[in-house]
C-alpha cells in the first residue's frame, strides 16, 4: 500500500511540474486558430448631379476593409436631338493609391429623353491574412485606411447633349 | 483486496451506459453529419450500419465484460483461455485508448462547463463570437480541466452505485429534458422550418463512400466502442440481466438523442435567421467546436434575454453530456488498476485523475497537442481496439452467443457473432482505410477578415475549415431547402 502512495506522491509531483512547464513554455501571443464572422458593409449610397466635365465621390473605408464593390447607374435625363454616344470614363481609387479604370459609352438615339447605363466596378487593395497573431496586448490593432474610396466620373456627351445626372451605390 | 462495485438497478446501469455514449458528438457532431452528408439518406445508412455492426459490436463488448466480470485486460486474459495471454494488448489497446481520449476529451469539457458559468455573466454574451477563442486554450482552460478532473475523481472513486450511478440518475434525464425542452422551444419558434430541412431532408446524391465510413466511425465512437467503456461497464451488470435487451435500448437511446440534437441545433440557428449567414455557416462547416461555441452562442444573442437562459441550459446539457463520457472513460482504467494490481477505488481514481491532468494540462495549453490526442485516439487506438475487441469476441471466446440470447425467446446470438466475425471488422478496416472516424477529407483553409471591423481584441483572424468536403456546407445550406 505504501508503494501506491509513493505513486500518488509522485503524479502529484508530475502534475505540478507539468503546470509549471506548461506554464512556463505557454505563449500567449502564439498563433492559433481563430473564427470570424466574415461579410460586406455597405456603404451609403451617392447620389451626385454630374455636369458633363465629370465627378468626384467619396466613402469613407471601413477599418479591415480588403476590397470594395462599387455598382451605380448613369442616368441621362434632357432632350437628345440627333443623339450619339456619350463616352464614360469611371475611375475607382483604392485606399493604397491604385486605380481600377472603367470605360463604358452611353447611345442616345435621336429625340431621346432618357437614358441609363449601368456600371459596376470592383477593386482590392490589400490581401486576406494568411497567418494569425493573435497578441492580446495589442487589441487595438485594427487595419484602418485614411485615404477614402474614391470614384471619379467624366462623361464626353455627343455634340447635342442636355443633361446627364448620376447616381452611385455600392454592396 | 479492493472490492468490485456492482450496479443497484438495471436503470442505474442503462443510464449511465447512455451516459456514457452520449456525448458532444450525438447533440452538435452528428446534426452536422446529417447536414452534410444527405440528411436522411445518411440517417437511414447510420441506422444500417448501426443495426449490422454497432449492435454487434457493443453486444461482444458487453458480453465479454459481463461474462468475465472484469475489466478489460483481466477479461481478454481470462476469457481467451490458452491465447488469453497473447489478447491482453488487445485490452491494454482499449484501455490505452480511453486513457489518451481523456487527455483533450476532459479539456473540451472544461469548455462546456465554462460556457456554462459565463451564461451568467457576459462572458460569451459579449463576445458570442470570439470568447471560444479566448477561453479555449490558456491558463483558465487549465483551471476549467482540473476542476473537471476532480468532478472524475470523485464520481469515479465514490464507485459504482455510490457515484457513477447516482450521478448518471441525475444527470442523463436532466440532459434528455433539456435536449427535449429546446428542441420544442425552437420547434415552436416561426422560421425554424429550415433547420428540420437542413438535417433531415433526404438527398442520397450526398452519398459517398467516404460519408459512409463516416457514419461508420460515428457508430463506433458515439456508442463508446473500442474504449473498454462497455466491456467495464457491462461487468458490473448482474448475471441474470440481458445483454441484448440492455445494449439494444443503450444503442436505440444513443441514437434517439442524436436525433434529438439534430432538432435542436439547427433548428435554433434557423429561426435565429443565423443558418443563412455566410459567416454562420463558415463557422458551421469548421467543425463541432464552432458550432457548438461560436454559431450556438451567436443564436443565442439573436433570442434576446431569452437566449440567456436557452444558452444556459444548453451548456449545462453539454456539461453532463461530456462529463458523463468523462466518467465512463475514467472508469476504465480505473478499473483495470483495481482489478489487476488491487489498488482501493479511491486511489486508483486519484492515479488516472492525476496522468489524465498532467498530459491533459498540454491540450489545455496547446491546440496542436489537443488535435494530436484526439487523432492519435480516435483514428488510431479505438479504432485498432473496436477491431481487436470485436475479432476476440467472435472468434476467440466461446458462449458469446449463448450470452447473447440470455433471455431472448429467439436465438440471434449465432448470427450476431457472425457480424461480429465478419462484418463489424470489415467495416472497421474500411474507416481506417478512409482515415479514421473524421473522414478522408484534405485540410483546407478558409481566412476571413471580420466583419468590418475587427472583433474585440484580434486584428486578424483566419479560420481552417477541417475538412474540405465541408466547403461544400455552405452550398448544401442553400440548397436545402426552398
Amino acid at each position: 500500500m505504501q508503494k501506491v502512495n509513493f505513486v500518488i506522491a509522485a503524479l502529484v509531483v508530475a502534475a505540478i511540474a507539468a503546470t509549471v512547464v506548461g506554464l512556463s513554455f505557454f505563449e500567449p501571443h502564439a498563433e492559433k486558430d481563430l473564427y470570424f464572422v466574415r461579410g460586406s458593409v455597405e456603404l451609403d449610397p451617392l447620389v451626385a448631379n454630374v455636369p458633363a466635365a465629370g465627378a468626384t465621390l467619396e466613402w469613407p473605408v471601413p477599418n479591415n476593409g480588403t476590397s470594395a464593390q462599387v455598382q451605380g447607374t448613369l442616368r441621362f435625363a434632357g432632350q437628345a436631338i440627333q443623339g450619339g454616344t456619350a463616352q464614360v470614363r469611371l475611375e475607382l481609387q483604392l485606399p493604397d493609391g491604385s486605380v481600377v479604370p472603367w470605360d463604358g459609352a452611353m447611345q442616345l438615339a435621336p429625340g431621346a429623353q432618357s437614358q441609363v447605363l449601368d456600371f459596376e466596378l470592383e477593386g482590392q487593395w490589400a490581401e486576406l491574412p494568411s497567418e494569425v497573431k493573435a497578441d492580446p496586448d495589442h487589441f487595438d490593432a485594427t487595419t484602418a485606411w485614411p485615404q477614402p474610396l474614391v470614384l471619379r466620373v467624366s462623361v464626353t456627351p455627343p455634340s447635342d447633349h442636355r443633361d446627364v445626372h448620376a447616381r452611385h451605390s455600392t454592396a | 483486496m479492493a472490492v468490485r462495485g456492482q450496479w443497484n438497478s438495471r436503470f442505474g446501469f442503462i443510464l449511465a451506459a447512455v451516459g456514457s455514449a452520449v456525448g458532444l458528438g450525438n447533440l452538435v457532431r452528428f446534426p452536422r453529419e446529417l447536414a452534410a452528408n444527405g440528411g436522411a439518406a445518411y440517417l437511414f445508412v447510420y441506422l444500417v450500419l448501426l443495426i449490422l455492426v454497432g449492435l454487434p459490436a457493443i453486444l461482444g463488448e458487453m458480453s465479454l465484460g459481463k461474462m468475465a466480470q472484469s475489466s478489460p485486460l483481466k477479461a481478454m486474459r481470462q476469457l481467451g483461455g490458452a491465447q488469453g495471454r497473447r489478447w491482453v494488448g488487445a485490452g491494454l489497446l482499449a484501455t490505452s485508448a480511453a486513457v489518451v481520449v481523456l487527455f483533450f476529451y476532459v479539456v473540451m469539457t472544461g469548455w462546456t462547463l465554462r460556457f456554462f458559468l459565463e451564461s451568467f455573466t457576459d462572458g460569451w454574451w459579449d463576445n458570442p463570437t470570439g470568447f471560444y477563442d479566448e477561453v479555449a486554450y490558456g491558463r483558465s482552460a487549465i483551471l476549467f480541466h482540473g476542476i473537471v478532473v476532480a468532478l472524475m475523481v470523485l464520481v469515479v472513486g465514490r464507485g459504482v452505485s455510490g457515484g457513477i450511478e447516482k450521478v448518471s440518475i441525475v444527470v442523463m434525464p436532466a440532459l434528455f429534458l433539456i435536449v427535449l425542452g429546446i428542441a420544442v422551444y425552437a420547434l415552436l419558434q416561426p422560421g425554424s422550418g429550415a433547420g428540420y430541412a437542413a438535417v433531415f431532408k433526404p438527398d442520397f446524391s450526398e452519398l459517398t463512400p467516404n460519408s459512409i465510413a463516416k457514419a461508420a466511425g460515428q457508430v463506433f465512437f458515439s456508442l463508446s466502442l473500442g474504449q473498454g467503456i462497455m466491456l467495464t461497464y457491462a461487468s458490473y451488470m448482474e448475471k441474470k440481466q440481458s445483454v441484448t435487451k440492455d445494449g439494444s435500448i443503450i444503442a436505440g437511446a444513443d441514437t434517439a438523442v442524436a436525433i434529438l440534437g439534430g432538432m435542436m441545433v439547427f433548428p435554433v440557428l434557423a429561426f435565429t435567421g443565423l443558418l443563412m449567414q455566410p459567416g454562420i455557416q463558415d463557422v458551421l462547416a469548421s467543425g463541432s467546436f464552432g458550432t457548438a461555441f461560436i454559431a450556438m452562442p451567436n443564436a443565442f444573442v439573436e433570442m434576446g434575454a431569452m437566449g440567456r437562459a436557452v444558452g444556459a441550459l444548453f451548456f449545462l446539457g453539454l456539461f453532463f453530456a461530456a462529463l458523463s463520457s468523462a466518467i465512463s472513460l475514467l472508469e476504465v482504467p480505473t478499473s483495470v488498476l483495481i482489478d489487476s494490481k488491487q489498488v482501493p477505488r479511491w486511489k486508483a481514481a486519484m492515479i488516472m485523475g492525476l496522468v489524465v491532468y498532467s498530459f491533459g494540462v498540454a491540450s489545455s495549453l496547446n491546440e496542436a497537442w489537443f488535435h494530436f490526442y484526439d487523432a492519435l485516439a480516435v483514428n488510431i487506438f479505438v479504432i485498432l481496439g473496436a477491431a481487436l475487441t470485436t475479432v476476440f469476441a467472435g472468434w476467440v471466446v466461446p458462449g458469446v452467443a449463448k450470452e447473447i440470447d440470455l433471455g431472448l425467446r429467439s436465438r440471434i446470438g449465432v448470427y450476431l457473432v457472425w457480424m461480429m466475425r465478419v462484418v463489424a471488422p470489415a467495416v472497421i478496416v474500411v474507416v481506417f482505410l478512409f482515415g479514421g472516424m473524421y473522414g478522408a477529407d484534405a485540410a483546407g483553409e478558409v481566412a476571413f477578415w471580420a466583419d468590418g471591423h475587427c472583433p474585440e481584441g484580434l486584428p486578424r483572424a483566419e479560420c481552417k475549415a477541417d475538412a474540405a468536403g465541408w466547403r461544400e456546407l455552405g452550398q448544401l445550406f442553400r440548397e436545402a431547402w426552398p
